[in-house]
């Protein structure tokens, strides 16, 4: 019977022809080496940005000594990432966010002796960066977990966590882009200014006149999600729950809790919509699975909770998730989760049908760990994903890059 | 007078919430410290994986963990470490490597909480118990580690083996 059932997944796995065919994988930072770890890591999971053609992967590695941010690009028509290049200052630095802001230019923002800061930087043809935006500062007190988000219509945003009078509390400030690559602060808001609780790694995306900021909360004695919608000129509006609870605890004499859930990330997708995952454990038996949802209408409200990954994955737990889409409503979700013995990058999409059985990326599965994952998309629905790479658990690691063609 | 039954009834909501951070009056530390204590003292290392807002994890603290013959047991035994399995907070491996509390989970192949790993002094895993346990339990996985049955044993043959 299981056979049987095996047999018929197969068989519906590869009836659905993937949206991508996935070029040769090339590497984005040095290659590994003894006591050197990188990190692909930031609250939304946005590390990697395009912007005039141009791609660039943001992290963050000790290979001097000190934790700092690099950036690496591959610039128009080349094939390979030129060489990596410190965009953090001088302290120790993590968990760079990157955006891109048009015309082969791009915002980053990061955390660095426990403020935020942000700069622009000018990429040349050869991916070298040929202007580099003052160093600014962002936060006023002590900070963490930035994220950006750029469109035309609505500009740049940074949002962050920052310890307010009795929480850490979300924080969003508008950037003007003067000179090219010179970023200004032009206001500073809390996003939520009843906090009740810490919250906690906030993604951002500007889209449609509207800016969507989701994050996670602490009131109430469990994690929940959050998220809130400005509209262009206005304040945030009253956050709303993300996720779901299925938590049955008080009928088991539990009292109140939470299942668990963590790390939302989101994208814009479609002309006027947006589309966010997460990791969440209400199915508590297997660790963490893969959540998503969409918000549509005028409110941009978020609807009903939905399994990104397929049944054979529901036994392992998933790591990471990360989500790209575009102005078609073209949606890739990516996490990692060892279900073939070691981590490896896992992609989904929607579809007719829901969401796709889920495929191990080409380049970033196999042996050794793949993990991490970091995507975007562009109008054309190609897929640009990052990961980092390294032969087990504690070994040296390296951040790789491979392109998926979209499917006409 | 409403607004004092207000406060009343919120604060007790808040106390029917699980917060379930490490149990109160035992010395645990962050991992990165309880490794490099672990080291000098020649230690074994009790990790508790919990979580806020866990539930079950609530439950083990004011179950297992209140008794005081267990607390002292493991403060004699072990360097005491909690994890805090969805929290940002920056650690050190002993590779070197500075992760998240969080990404703990997949190094020690953690997704449920509460878990409890036994470690050697160096941070080599002896044993993973997960879900919740009794003061009894833990005083069996006590013995497990501490007389050394781990190195010829599984927990589970020396479990029956003891009854």
């Amino acid at each position: 019977m299981r056979a049987l059932v095996v047999c018929t997944a197969l068989i519906c796995a590869t009836s659905q022809a993937a949206p991508w065919t996935f070029d040769a994988p090339v590497q984005v930072s040095p290659d590994s080496k003894t006591g050197v770890f990188v990190h692909l890591e930031s609250a939304g999971r946005k590390n990697i940005a395009l912007s005039g053609g141009a791609i660039a992967v943001v992290w963050e590695d000790n290979r001097d000594g000190v934790s700092r941010c690099y950036v690496a690009v591959k610039a128009p028509g080349q094939s390979e990432f030129a060489a990596s290049v410190q965009i953090s200052g001088l302290e120790e630095a993590v968990e760079p966010s990157i955006v891109g802001i048009g015309e082969g230019r791009f915002a980053v923002a990061w955390e660095e002796a426990e403020k935020i800061w942000v700069r622009a930087v000018k990429i040349n043809s050869v991916g070298k960066p040929a202007d580099k935006g003052e160093i600014l500062l962002l936060s006023s007190k002590p900070a963490t977990q930035a994220s950006l988000s750029y469109s035309k219509q609505n500009g740049l945003t940074a949002v962050w966590s920052e310890q307010g009078k009795s929480f850490q509390q979300i924080m969003s400030a508008k950037l003007n882009i003067a000179a090219r690559v010179q970023l200004h602060k032009t206001g500073i808001t809390v996003v939520d200014v009843n906090a009740k609780g810490d919250q906690s790694y906030p993604s951002v995306v500007a889209h449609g006149g509207q800016t969507i900021v989701a994050w996670e909360d602490r009131s109430g004695g469990y994690t929940r999600l959050f998220y809130t919608v400005a509209h262009i000129g206005k304040k945030f509006a009253h956050p709303q729950q993300l996720n779901e609870s299925k938590w049955r605890g008080p009928e088991a004499g539990l009292g109140q809790g939470g299942t668990g859930v963590m790390r939302v990330a989101l994208a814009s997708q479609g002309q006027d919509g947006a589309a966010a995952v997460w990791a969440d454990k209400r199915d508590f038996q297997s660790g963490y699975d893969v959540y998503g949802s969409f918000a549509a209408g005028a409110n941009l409200t978020f609807g009903a909770n939905e399994k990104v990954q397929d049944e054979f994955g529901d036994n392992f737990a998933q790591w990471h998730p990360a989500v790209a889409a575009n102005d078609e409503g073209r949606i890739a979700v990516v996490w990692d989760d060892d279900r073939d013995g070691s981590p490896d990058v896992w992609l989904s999409w929607r579809n007719a049908d829901g969401w796709s059985a889920d495929m191990a990326v080409p380049g970033a599965s196999g042996n050794g760990v793949q993990s991490d994952p970091s995507v975007t998309m562009d109008e054309a629905g190609n897929l640009y994903l990052a990961w980092v790479e390294k032969a087990d658990l504690n070994s040296p690691s390296s951040i790789r890059y491979v392109f998926g063609k979209a499917a006409k | 007078m409403i607004r004092i039954l207000g406060l009343m009834l919120l604060t007790l909501c808040m106390c029917s919430a699980a917060q379930a951070d490490a149990p109160p009056g035992y010395p645990f530390v962050s991992f990165d410290k309880g490794l490099s204590e672990a080291k000098a003292q020649n230690k074994k290392v009790f990790v508790y994986f919990g979580r806020f807002g866990c539930a079950y994890c609530d439950i083990v603290n004011k179950t297992a963990f209140i008794d005081s013959e267990l607390k002292a047991l493991y403060i004699k035994n072990y360097v005491l470490v909690y994890v805090d399995a969805e929290s940002g907070k920056r650690l050190r491996l002993p590779s070197g490597e500075r992760i998240t509390e969080a990404d703990l989970g997949p190094h020690y192949k953690v997704f449920g909480t509460p878990v409890f790993v036994y470690l050697e002094p160096d941070g080599k895993v002896i044993g993973s118990i997960p879900g919740m346990q009794t003061v009894q339990n833990f005083k069996d996985y006590d013995r497990y580690v501490m007389e050394g049955h781990y190195k010829t044993q599984s927990l589970l043959e020396f479990l029956n083996g003891a009854k």
